[in-house]
């Protein structure tokens, strides 16, 4: 796991190192192992008679030799785990830890897998039926589990729906009573129903995210301005931060992570009620893997409130998983107090990472500033490429518009040839990747490298009959538009006669083209001086 | 309700946004989106340089 971390960090600062190829060589046999590792582990289970699709839902538990490696699985599973390690069975705690490593090494390297791999792992937790609460995050949020998981369990393709199911499994006897009664409604239901089903604001803010147009979004801001967080905030919390991950689609875990700006202190919800307190004790924080990461990474100051007697922090963690659904489009991220990011962009715990940091200075725009400097100097080829084919294309419009004159079409060359010799390898790609203009404009370029204006109505045909194999009517057109154009030309007289070769040269069809550039009005002065000659 | 993307009060605020708009498009791995970001962002990072110049 540390070598595939460590080497992760090294392949996205350093994009090049993915095509050396002992770290593929390193990376496949990571995949290889974690995928060994995982078909091990299944098989394991099978063996031993646990049947994980038997498993009912209701409390869940947290099995965690340290924080990094917490996850929540039925409290029916864990009995069945430790009434086994009490049988002198070595075999649950080595199970124990490989559920461990393999929850762990899914939410975290689930984005490595290539797309086989992934349908094999996602076939296979299906297969399984892991129900939702305990299937790793980072598969859950693949839209292409959601949509088999829905298929299989015969629910309606709406992620409302698993969300549902894995909220049904987060529950501790009397928790929903206490909060309902809190906020004055008689049951959770009733409180959810009021507050949140029945509420036409946060309906049409629900009906919006999920509506929504996705290629639009940057980030939604979590709504929850409830009466806990209300009280929250009176308490002297004053940000609350949503961090998705801490949501059941994203990560099932127990534990918020906030960050206050003001004294730049991360805020850290424990649902205290969940673990042992010998787990707790010698905690002094808790967090999401990703959020931990972005802690530990980083050094981020943390407090911890979990102690705080007043705070009914399960209750607020479920209001919060209730109303994660009901997150709306926000339009003002960097003003906002309450933020999260969306899942489509927090898919990687980097991401996380890149938030704390960017939160963590005072000024966000200094730090984006080495960012993209930084990626803009790694892109540097690639931008410079962008930057040519816009002012290429640019003036490529110009050249080859009808009513440029012939000054400025000479202007125009100079300019795109001396761009062009500038970085003529550039150009060459570029001029590539340019589609159907690209005839013309090259056969202008050569055209007027070779100085029209200088040729002989003979070599002009020549230059034509050269370039008859290769370019469409269009860019005849195109030619003789460039070299019979402007009605200020000196050469005018030459230029006729060229033209008149150009007519004696030219198959039938092409003289219709001949024709249409004659109508035109600019044309009328050559017209009358050809019909002169 | 207007969108962020309308309500930029500054080059620096529509720096941050297109600047985030790269980071999140390079961790999806859309990298012709990575590129244009990256591109508008270094774009506006020169214009708000300038201006300080000035």
């Amino acid at each position: 796991m540390g070598e595939i971390r460590a080497l992760k960090d090294v392949v996205l600062s350093n994009p090049e190192k993915l095509k050396d190829p002992d770290v593929i060589k390193t990376l496949e046999n990571c995949r290889n192992e974690y995928l060994n590792e995982l078909y091990d582990f299944l098989k394991e289970l099978n063996k031993n008679g646990i049947d994980i699709t038997s498993l009912p839902g209701g409390k869940e538990f947290f099995i965690s030799g340290n924080p990094e490696n917490a996850f929540r699985v039925t409290n029916s599973f864990c009995l069945r785990m430790f009434a086994k390690k009490m049988q002198g069975d070595s075999f649950e705690q080595n199970l124990n830890d490989t559920f461990q490593a393999f929850l762990r090494r899914i939410n975290r390297e689930y984005d490595w897998l290539d797309d086989e791999e992934r349908k094999v792992l996602r076939e296979t937790i299906l297969e399984l039926g892991l129900p939702a609460a305990i299937v790793p995050g980072a598969v859950l949020k693949d839209s292409n589990f959601i949509d088999g998981y829905c298929q299989k369990h015969g629910i309606e393709e709406n992620m409302n729906q698993v969300f549902s199911e894995i909220f049904s499994s987060n529950y501790v006897e009397g928790i929903d009573q206490k909060l309902a009664n809190q906020m004055g409604y008689n049951s959770i239901d009733e409180l959810i129903s009021v507050e949140l089903v029945n509420n036409p604001v946060m309906k049409e803010k629900n009906d919006n995210y999920f509506n929504r147009d996705k290629s639009k979004d940057l980030l939604y801001l979590a709504s929850i301005k409830t009466k806990t967080l209300t009280d929250l905030h009176n308490k002297g919390i004053d940000y609350v931060s949503v961090d998705l991950n801490n949501i059941p689609e994203a990560g099932i875990n127990m534990v918020d992570a906030s960050w206050n700006p003001k004294n730049n202190k991360i805020t850290t919800f424990i649902n205290k009620k969940s673990f042992r307190k010998d787990t707790l004790s010698h905690l002094g924080f808790y967090c999401t893997h990703e959020t931990n990461h972005a802690i530990q990474d980083h050094n981020i100051k943390t407090c911890n409130i979990a102690e705080d007697p007043d705070i009914d922090l399960y209750a607020m963690d479920k209001l919060i998983r209730h109303m994660y659904i009901f997150r709306y489009q926000n339009d003002s991220y960097y003003r906002s107090n309450i933020a999260c990011f969306s899942p489509e962009f927090d898919a990687e715990f980097k991401a996380q990472i890149e938030y704390f940091k960017l939160m963590n200075l005072a000024n966000p725009t200094e730090y984006l500033k080495q960012i993209v400097n930084t990626k803009a100097d790694v892109e540097s080829k690639v931008l410079d490429q962008l930057n040519f084919e816009k002012t290429f294309r640019h003036d490529m419009t110009r050249i080859i518009g009808d009513n440029v004159k012939r000054v400025d079409l000479e202007s125009l060359f100079q300019t795109f040839i001396s761009t062009m010799m500038e970085k003529p390898e550039l150009a060459e790609e570029v001029m590539k990747s340019v589609d159907k203009d690209y005839p013309i404009l090259k056969y202008k370029y050569q055209f007027f490298e070779k100085g029209v204006h200088k040729m002989s109505p003979r070599e002009l045909v020549d230059e034509m009959e050269m370039a008859k194999s290769q370019l469409d009517l269009d860019a005849y057109g195109g030619i003789i538009r460039s070299s019979i154009n402007p009605l200020k030309d000196k050469n005018a007289e030459q230029n006729i006669s060229v033209y008149k070769s150009l007519l004696n040269y030219v198959p039938e069809n092409v003289k219709e083209i001949l024709s249409d550039i004659l109508q035109s009005p600019s044309m009328d002065k050559y017209e009358s001086m050809l019909m002169r000659k | 309700m207007k969108t962020y993307k309308e309500k930029f009060e500054s080059l620096e605020e529509e720096f941050q946004y297109y600047a985030m708009k790269m980071l999140f498009a390079e961790r999806k791995n859309d990298r012709e989106s990575y590129l244009a970001y990256l591109k508008k962002a270094k774009d506006l990072l020169e214009r708000i340089e300038n201006k300080e110049k000035k």
